[in-house]
């Protein structure tokens, strides 16, 4: 199969720094693999081999990293810090650390295939695939790695981040996750079967459905959600317009804050009394919330105001709102 | 009656003549804690404010010629020197009017 971004396809790696292997080795001495194909024929492949991991503390690595030559194993005593490098492109094929953080590094390439880390921050690279074994004891940042389309086949960390990255459309079948999963953004559209872990969408914890099938979300339900930070993901996953279709209320007023234009809604609920909500916009953010007020309020500054805390409209004037 | 008000997010600052009698001084400069994503409202510079808690209502008394409230998504404000009363928006709901969790 035709790998974008599979190792046997970048141009020579510079030699492993560690002990090679002796000229001529017995056969016996190279790891292989033997396999008996459907005729019965056996057939023996060659695997790479494994250099003797070279063992440096976190002083020396940046300069080994960045000037080569690069080890095919590596352990650092510590973390490996390269925030921002423009100049690394890989990292070597086996890597020991504590924490690793190659965020924002646009023109990293090549992940290792074997990790063990305590932390991992990669988000920001231009890594496509992962491959192999990783074990991440804490929290594995893959995240704005918008042509990330693979994970490692073994992959166990306590959380993960994979928002924003939109070609990511599958997780590995085995994927070990003991905390959290972060997807807003990603490609992808179910769990792997098997795998239960909290999902979150931009923080917020999620259901499924709302982060996989939000078309099932429906806009009374999420008027009924008491946390604006939630109800705002469920608005954003369902989609404003649904939502407000949906609804079906009259827009009672109209007008402007720091913000753009805010609405006061109107929803009748059969068997209560009618929803009033304020359609607002952050001035920060942008972001738009919905806020539900007392029925009895007919205007938008009116409706402001209450919000505020203040039940006449004359004693809400701010002097800022951010 | 507040006379200088601003609103920082869910956040409102208004300023007021004088601390309570009696309002006890808090630990931290922090105004609000988000729920739900862990942001702060809280005061950026140390030393250029005081919290004090008077019964269920908060104060925050800028003793420095400014200090600025900031969070992790909302822009900041520089509130000047001053006693402001520090409170949350609300939100009603048939069962009862609640102030809004962020």
């Amino acid at each position: 199969m035709f790998r974008i971004n599979a190792r046997g396809r970048q141009p020579a790696r510079p030699a492993p720094a560690a002990t090679p292997l002796p000229a001529t080795p017995p056969p016996a001495a190279l790891p292989a693999r033997v396999t008996i194909n459907a005729l019965g024929q056996l057939t023996v492949e060659q695997l790479p081999s494994v250099a003797v991991p070279l063992k440096v503390s976190p002083d020396q690595v940046r300069a080994l990293l960045l000037n080569g030559p690069l080890p095919d194993a590596l352990i650092v005593t510590g973390p490996v810090r390269l925030r921002g490098e423009k100049r690394l492109r890989e990292l070597p094929r086996s890597l020991d650390c504590t924490h690793l953080d190659v965020r924002d590094c646009p023109n990293l390439e090549l992940l290792p295939e074997h990790l063990r880390a305590v932390s991992v921050r990669a988000s920001g690279t231009a890594v496509r695939e992962v491959e192999g074994d990783w074990l991440v004891r804490e929290h594995l940042d893959l995240s704005n790695n918008s042509h990330l389309r693979r994970l490692p086949a073994r992959l166990t960390t306590r959380s993960l981040d994979v928002s924003n990255c939109a070609q990511l459309r599958t997780l590995p079948a085995s994927l070990h996750l003991t905390h959290w999963l972060e997807v807003a953004g990603s490609g992808l559209t179910s769990l792997p079967a098997g795998l239960r872990v909290p999902l979150r969408w931009q923080g917020t914890t999620v259901d499924e459905r709302t982060a996989f099938r939000p078309d099932e979300l429906r806009a009374v339900d999420l008027l009924h959600v008491r946390n604006v930070t939630h109800r705002r993901v469920l608005i954003e996953r369902m989609g404003l317009e649904r939502f407000l279709q949906e609804l079906g209320g009259l827009v009672l007023d109209r007008d402007r804050d720091a913000g753009g234009e805010r609405q006061l809604l109107s929803v009748p609920l059969p068997d209560d009394e009618p929803l009033h909500a304020l359609r607002v916009r952050c001035p920060s953010t942008n972001h738009q919330y919905v806020l539900r007020v007392p029925p009895h309020i007919r205007t938008c500054r009116r409706a402001a105001a209450w919000l505020a805390g203040f039940d006449h409209e004359a004693d809400y004037q701010p002097l800022l709102e951010t | 009656m507040t006379t200088a008000l601003y609103r920082h997010g869910d956040v409102l600052i208004g300023s007021v003549a004088a601390l309570p009698v009696g309002a006890i001084p808090q630990a931290d400069l922090v105004l609000a804690h988000g729920e739900v994503t862990g942001h702060r409202h809280r005061i950026r510079e140390a030393g250029a404010a005081r919290l004090f808690r008077s019964g269920s209502s908060l104060y925050l008394h800028v003793t420095a010629a400014t200090a600025t409230l900031v969070h992790e998504e909302h822009r900041p404000i520089v509130l000047p020197t001053g006693v402001y009363r520090v409170w949350q928006q609300r939100e009603y709901s048939p069962e009862a009017i609640r102030p809004v969790l962020d």
